[in-house]
């Protein structure tokens, strides 16, 4: 895998600040900006248009100056991400939280006609969900107050008539114009007041929802009051808290689970569907459930099989052979003992190694007595070693398909870079075109990458929704059938075909620089030119006709997984009785 | 910020001596050294405490009151909220911190509003109202509630054993 792969974007990047600097001026735009947008596919059939999705990352590669990729990158599986077709998304760059966390807050003041302060409590206390807090606050303005640590309005009227002089802190005595409150009628000193709030921050993240000092005061500080006290190093650490707060409490945005990208991905509405999503940073994962993408299946399948193959993997073989699942928790249990009382290490269950029924403590025997023989199918042990061995080779199949197109979509991926590059070149050089002429080979191998990201995934839910439902069963290898026949001539395509149209492959003695210099020198014997001209021509217009089947094949089977395979009654089936 | 904190422990130290509260006694282990507070605790009336003298040592740090004191037996003590060398676990004594629930529950931890004289009441209150829920002692605890005569004898030991040591 190169460092190019999505999965190591780090490894490219030189220091991040360095990296933000140069994002300044994108920076400043982002909130605004419309290009700054990542719309995912469009409604339309037209295979032409997947240039709508390409954002910025196209200014960001004009201006090469040894930067990676700074936008969202091409060729990525999510981009044929049927589920989020009306998805919009934008990337909060560092520092871009505490702006749009103000922009809430200062739609909630519009809307409620409410304070600063007010809407920040209201919004904090509902997890900065404008819909809630709004109707909470119209429901019952004095229960949403209580709620979000807000004093009673009519309370703070009579604060001007605070009867204390003395600070509850140090208890030295002030003129009441020396003494502050949080908008209840516990007052403190300044100097009480900055100390409290000083050691506040020291305590982390908590510190965006500090209350009055007083015991059993749940009056909240506001964010004013905060920054009235805080000195310059403690209020960035501040920011840097609220910012946190706000993106982590927030359903509409997700911190990049990139390593050390600091960025978060924010929806403007939540999508319904588990959504892949594209850092800046190059990272790809589900936005739902913060794993690696795994379009077009729901998180919990993936994040099931994920676990299956992490802890099956190569050993599934050996684990089937030698251990048990605890009949609980499902936990694999290895026997180290003679005993045939096991008991999980991880739930404590206590069962029989040989049946696993409960076992008994009383007479310390299995409870099914397992030792008297009854003549019942699952009793048999030449039964249940052929289920195992059933078992163990349907996950073989499965898995072997998934990892499959595993690899060849990492290596598709790869095939992008690469193709653009070097085989690019050759073909507006010996083609004698422009880059948009050929733009097509890109289109057709960004379309097989992510294909096979979603083939891959397909496989897993098979494995776990479709072992009993023959007939959806049935119904969804004809569709996944159609798509892998679309993507295989595909690939056949880009992979083989097009070499007719390239430099031959370079001299196995010829080292890399010679034989970079040799392709580059090459050109089509002038006979041949307009034969290969014209068969490319012909090449072309088959490729996008592929591209844009197996676009629609792979649409098709995203929609069918995401309506559970509903389907089977919509005049699709008409088709696959044609088939 | 530490003269915060020593000017605030000297006004508590003043006050207690002109004015001492019932059921404890408070002074400094060494006289100039206002940090660090010897407090001799009743065991409280109608307890099985009742009767002893616990001496116990709190020490403040130089952020106080913005941080709790630590409080530790220094007369042997059994109990559950009390570990076995002495430290006294109940909640008043702790920050918040980043517990994101700690709001929900603010009105059992730390706050400057605190001062020794509410820190000595809720260890009275400790005292004759156990917390089970969450133990520091754990072999106290499963003692108070199992076997709760032998609990009580290992108490009066103590009992016994604070006064002769007064």
């Amino acid at each position: 895998m190169t460092k190019k792969s999505g999965t190591a974007p780090h490894l490219r990047l030189p220091s991040f600040d360095a990296f933000a600097s140069s994002l300044d001026a994108m920076t400043v735009e982002a909130l605004g900006d419309d290009a700054y947008y990542a719309s995912w596919f469009d409604d339309s059939d037209d295979a032409e248009n997947d240039d709508d999705y390409v954002t910025n990352a196209d200014d960001a590669d004009d201006a090469d100056d040894g930067f990676p990729d700074l936008g969202l990158r091409e060729g990525l599986p999510s981009e044929t991400c049927s589920a989020s077709r009306n998805s919009v998304y934008v990337v909060y760059e560092p520092g871009d939280d505490i702006k749009g966390r103000r922009e809430l807050i200062n739609r909630a003041c519009g809307v409620l006609g409410t304070s600063e302060r007010d809407s920040e409590a209201l919004l904090h206390f509902h997890a900065w969900n404008l819909e809630d807090a709004v109707t909470s606050w119209f429901e019952n303005e004095r229960k949403a107050r209580e709620a979000c640590g807000l004093s009673d309005p009519d309370a703070q009227t009579s604060e001007g008539g605070m009867a204390t002089t003395t600070c509850n802190i140090c208890f030295d005595d002030f003129e009441p114009s020396e003494l502050v409150t949080a908008g209840c009628s516990h007052a403190f000193c300044t100097g009480c007041w900055a100390g409290y709030i000083a050691s506040k921050i020291g305590e982390g993240l908590s510190v965006v929802d500090t209350r009055c000092p007083m015991t059993k005061c749940p009056i909240k500080v506001g964010e004013a009051m905060m920054r009235r006290f805080l000195n310059e190093d403690d209020a960035k650490k501040f920011d840097v808290y609220l910012g946190r707060s706000f993106v982590e409490s927030n359903v509409k945005i997700q911190p990049c689970t990139g390593i050390d990208c600091e960025r978060s991905i924010v929806f403007e509405n939540l999508p319904t569907n588990p959504v892949a999503v594209n850092c800046t940073c190059g990272k790809v994962f589900c936005f739902s459930c913060g794993g690696d993408t795994h379009h077009p299946i729901p998180c919990k399948v993936a994040s099931e099989w994920t676990k299956k193959i992490t802890l099956d993997g190569a050993n599934s073989e050996w684990m089937l052979v030698n251990t048990k699942p605890c009949p609980k928790c499902q936990r694999p249990i290895l026997k180290n003992g003679g005993c045939m009382h096991m008991q999980c290490s991880q739930c404590h269950t206590s069962f029989c190694w040989l049946c696993s029924s409960p076992w008994d403590a009383g007479p310390y025997a299995c409870s099914k007595r397992c030792n008297q023989y009854k003549r019942t199918e699952s009793n048999s042990n030449e039964n249940r070693k052929k289920r195992a061995r059933e078992s163990l080779e349907r996950y073989v199949f499965y898995y072997e398909r998934y990892r499959a197109h595993e690899n060849s979509g990492k290596k598709a991926l790869e095939d992008v870079d690469k193709f653009k590059s070097s085989a690019l070149g050759f073909l507006i050089e010996l083609q004698r075109t422009s880059e948009t002429q050929v733009g097509f080979v890109m289109k057709a191998l960004k379309q097989v990458s992510s294909s096979r990201q979603i083939l891959k995934w397909t496989y897993a839910y098979a494995y776990f929704e479709l072992a009993d439902d023959v007939r959806k069963k049935n119904f969804f290898e004809h569709v996944q059938g159609e798509m892998e026949r679309a993507l295989e001539l595909i690939s056949r395509m880009i992979e083989l075909d097009i070499k007719a149209f390239l430099p031959p492959d370079p001299d196995t003695e010829d080292d890399e620089k010679v034989a970079l210099e040799k392709a580059m020198a090459y050109r089509y014997p002038p006979e041949e030119q307009d034969k290969l001209e014209k068969a490319f021509e012909q090449y072309k217009t088959l490729l996008i006709d592929r591209t844009a089947v197996l676009r629609k094949s792979c649409d098709t089977l995203c929609i069918e997984l995401e309506n559970g395979l509903l389907g089977m009654s919509t005049p699709i089936k008409g088709s696959q009785q044609d088939a | 910020m530490s003269d915060q904190a020593v000017l605030l422990l000297r006004k508590q130290l003043k006050e207690l001596s002109r004015n001492p509260i019932e059921g404890f006694s408070a002074g400094l282990v060494d006289d100039c050294n206002v940090f660090e507070w010897s407090v001799t605790i009743m065991g409280p009336p109608d307890t099985i405490y009742e009767g002893g003298f616990f001496t116990a040592h709190m020490t403040f740090p130089k952020d106080y009151p913005n941080k709790p004191p630590g409080v530790r037996f220094v007369s042997e003590m059994w109990h559950p909220n009390v570990y076995a060398d002495g430290r006294v676990c109940i909640s008043i004594l702790h920050s918040p911190g980043d517990d994101p629930h700690g709001y929900e529950d603010a009105s059992e931890r730390w706050s400057p509003v605190q001062t020794v004289e509410t820190i000595v009441l809720s260890i009275i209150s400790m005292l004759s109202d156990p917390n089970d829920e969450s133990p520091a002692n754990i072999d106290a605890a499963k003692e108070w509630r199992e076997d709760y005569p032998a609990f009580k004898k290992r108490v009066a030991r103590c009992v016994r054993k604070s006064v002769d040591d007064m």
